[in-house]
């Protein structure tokens, strides 16, 4: 028996049929046209726990962004820092994060400042495997940290696939851009 | 342009539309797709079906005369409104209306802490304050109060109480609607009405004394449609010097009884103030295949045996005390003794220890290494819980949410067991999927008196798959009221259904309900089938 946490966390879902696993996060490009044309992005947000966001992490900073580690959780960014900034008024962000943590941050950011996840894509490890299959002195990444971090400007790309980047037990990942849109 | 109210024409829409943008600014009347599409429910059981509940539009009022002049346009113009204070209410339905096409209040806008006030330790908020708000705004006064929240603390001390909330830290602070003191409401004719000694002009006593004069009408106001909601009072815990947590452990399948009954018996009579937490680690299964195929069996004296051999206790309950050193640890020896007593071969746990204040960042180390709980424990906001939410085999894609079914239930050993076999027969009636082991859930026991069955059922986003886990939910209020049990609250999609199943009396709660709601409401402008209440010109619809 489980109490409800633990209830939660082991998800005792309800399914009657097999569940799809596909690709279902909006892809909310269609905002584009409502959305200045270049952003500044106050912060990309990395989870600290994989090894490809944290590689991630570094060619941001490599490419001069400012960035904030998180272990999945994001409380402590929003209480020491995008609570702070956002009161101030909209501030876009960026990140490679888990889903639980994009869906938290969509929520506050339009909670706060009335702002949009405009993009988003899903990364996940194509063959399974999960494994690391060779070095990227030329990261791969440092191209999708520099396009999400100018998104729309260039057009943010898709991250590589998991099998040729990371040994970590990920299931899948986003990648991510929330932005005023016009009207604010 | 999203959809429209129905029964409305596009005229009268935009008409009113514009109006509600001469009333708090255009910037603040949502119209766009992108913008409405945020007050989906992101955990809707219908996502993607026809049947999907959706806002038509949104409007952010600043000030309770902005409030009122927004529903005396809806009235003029019949346009269903639904009020939301800070629209997390996920798990029972967002902020998604239930009436589709109704324009969503959003109240955020509305986020002051009005009063603090430490000697008496009562606050009066505004629906759009945030536990991080609230929790923010005593620490800035460096007031010694502490706030009870629920696990996301991103929800509203208003928001929450008016769905009858819940939360961890002591005693009856845990029931926010329970600890709630006096409310200002927006009534469906635009009036405001103050309940409690609120109704005296220039009250000295809003927040301090719960009733007025007459009916107690607060509780009218909650899981209901008969206004909108602008001020709340809540007392709030004088922050308590210590705090301990120890654990108990008992060894045979009924054991149980006792251990429940001697936990009622030290909550009611406040030796324990803490949220007590059951748990079994006997019925989860490790890595061991022995006990993996055990649990597969029905032979219980062999699990016992199991259990006791591998020092693997059948059932655990942490029992958590505040207040001065001396006293909890005084409390603490007494409940020993009760469960000692009262269970042989019961086994004890010293734990955590802590002493106040905490502040935020000992709070966030506190936190290391748990993945939920924590925090909540001592009143402090945040929204670690939602990393749990996590891929398991039961639940492969985990990010669409999920919706609880949540029964009150007897607080008695022998209630649980009935509950679990009854709940556990019927998952796999219902063709729901569940952990080899069985039961569906162990009860929380944020009441003092009763005890509530948490049990989610996965969003998956499936069209059919939603749709047979809403049939089965469905079976599952209808099984719980054949056995006296009736949910505390449910997503919108269930609201009817719930409703229902309270039907003593040829259904006169729900007939009761309507009276009123006709009475003062006759556009059916608020909230039109909230908890089951629908207005007099869409009932049956
Ligand atoms: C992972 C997870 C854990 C959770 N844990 C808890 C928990 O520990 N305890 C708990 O209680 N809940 C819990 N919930 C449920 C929910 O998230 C919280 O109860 C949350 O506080 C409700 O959202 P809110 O405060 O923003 O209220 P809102 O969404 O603003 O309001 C809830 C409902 O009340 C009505 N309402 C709101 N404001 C007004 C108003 N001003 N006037 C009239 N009617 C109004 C509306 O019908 C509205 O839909 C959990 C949910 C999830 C997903």
């Amino acid at each position: 028996m489980a109490n409800r946490r633990e209830f939660l966390q082991m998800g005792i879902a309800a399914s009657a049929l097999p569940v799809s696993t596909g690709l279902m996060l909006p892809n909310k490009s269609s905002t584009a046209e409502n959305i200045s044309p270049s952003i500044p992005i106050y912060k990309v947000i990395f989870d600290n726990r994989y090894a490809v966001a944290r590689v991630f992490a570094k060619d941001t900073e490599n490419a001069g962004g400012k960035t904030y580690g998180i272990d999945g959780d994001i409380t402590s960014l929003w209480y020491h820092d995008l609570r702070h900034r956002w009161k101030k008024g909209p501030a876009a962000i960026a990140g490679l994060t888990d889903a639980n943590a994009l869906f938290c941050l969509e929520q506050l950011a339009w909670s706060a400042c009335q702002m949009h996840l405009i993009y988003s894509t899903e990364h996940k490890p194509t063959d399974g495997s999960k494994k690391l299959i060779g070095s990227f002195p030329e990261s791969p990444l440092l191209l999708a940290a520099e396009k999400v971090m100018h998104y729309p400007k260039r057009e943010a790309i898709p991250l590589p696939p998991y099998s040729s980047l990371s040994t970590d037990d990920i299931d899948s990942l986003v990648s991510w851009v929330i932005a005023p849109t016009k009207r604010v | 342009m999203p959809i429209l109210p129905p029964g409305i024409n596009e005229t009268d829409f935009s008409a009113a539309l514009g109006q509600f943008a001469e009333t708090v600014g255009t910037n603040w009347v949502f119209t766009s797709d992108e913008d409405v599409a945020l007050y989906r429910d992101a955990y809707s059981p219908f996502w993607g079906s026809d049947e999907e509940k959706l806002a038509s539009a949104a409007v952010a009022p600043e000030s309770v005369e902005e409030v009122q002049q927004i529903v005396r346009i809806a009235n003029r113009y019949r346009i269903p409104l639904y009020p939301i204070s800070t629209g997390k209410n996920y798990g029972y339905g967002g902020s998604a209306p239930v009436h589709s096409g109704s324009v969503v209040v959003d109240l955020k806008r509305m986020n002051r802490v009005l009063e603090i006030d430490e000697r008496n330790a009562t606050c009066l908020v505004e629906p759009g304050v945030s536990y991080f708000d609230l929790y923010n705004a005593i620490q800035e006064k460096g007031a010694k109060l502490w706030i009870d929240c629920p696990d996301p603390g991103w929800g509203s001390p208003i928001g929450n109480a008016l769905d009858h909330g819940l939360g961890y830290t002591i005693g009856h602070f845990r029931d926010h609607f329970g600890s709630h003191c006096g409310m200002e409401v927006v009534l469906p004719n635009s009036e405001v009405l103050r309940t409690g000694p609120g109704g005296i002009p220039g009250s000295k006593t809003w927040q301090q004394y719960q009733y007025a004069f007459g009916p107690q009408l607060d509780g009218i106001f909650t899981q209901s449609n008969f206004g909108i909601v602008t001020k709340m009072g809540f007392w709030l815990a004088p922050e308590p010097e210590a705090f301990r947590e120890d654990t108990v452990a008992v060894y045979n399948h009924d054991d149980l009884i006792p251990l429940v009954d001697v936990t009622s018996y030290l909550t009611n009579s406040s030796i324990s103030n803490g949220l007590p937490g059951l748990g079994s680690p006997l019925l989860r299964a490790d890595s061991d295949p022995e006990h993996i195929a055990l649990l597969q069996t029905s032979d219980r004296p062999a699990l016992e045996r199991y259990g006791r051999e591998k020092n693997i206790p059948y059932w655990t309950c942490n029992i958590k005390t505040y207040g001065p050193k001396e006293v909890i640890n005084a409390q603490w020896a007494h409940a020993r003794e009760k469960f000692a007593s009262s269970i042989p071969g019961a086994t004890f746990t010293e734990g955590e220890k802590l002493e106040f204040p905490l502040t935020y960042e000992q709070g966030e180390e506190y936190q290391q290494g748990r993945i939920a709980g924590g925090r909540v424990d001592f009143g402090i906001p945040n929204l670690s819980i939602f990393q749990i939410i996590s891929r398991t085999p039961w639940n492969p894609d985990p990010k669409f949410g999920h919706y609880y079914f949540s029964p009150i239930i007897p607080k008695t050993g022998e209630a649980i067991f009935e509950a679990s076999k009854v709940f556990t027969e019927a998952y796999d009636q219902l063709g729901l999927s569940r952990p080899p082991q069985g039961i569906t859930s162990l009860p929380a026991l944020y009441y003092q008196r009763s005890a509530m069955l948490l049990m989610a059922l996965q969003v998956t986003r499936n069209v059919e798959v939603d749709r047979k886990n809403r049939t089965a939910f469905k079976e599952l209020i209808k099984i719980a009221a054949e056995h006296g049990w009736g949910e505390y609250r449910t997503p919108p999609a269930f609201q009817d259904d719930v409703m229902n199943a309270y039907s003593f009396g040829n259904n006169a709660l729900r007939r009761f309900n309507e009276t009123i709601k006709d009475a003062i409401d006759p556009n059916g402008i608020i909230s039109p089938g909230k908890s089951g209440i629908w207005p007099k010109n869409m009932r049956g619809a």
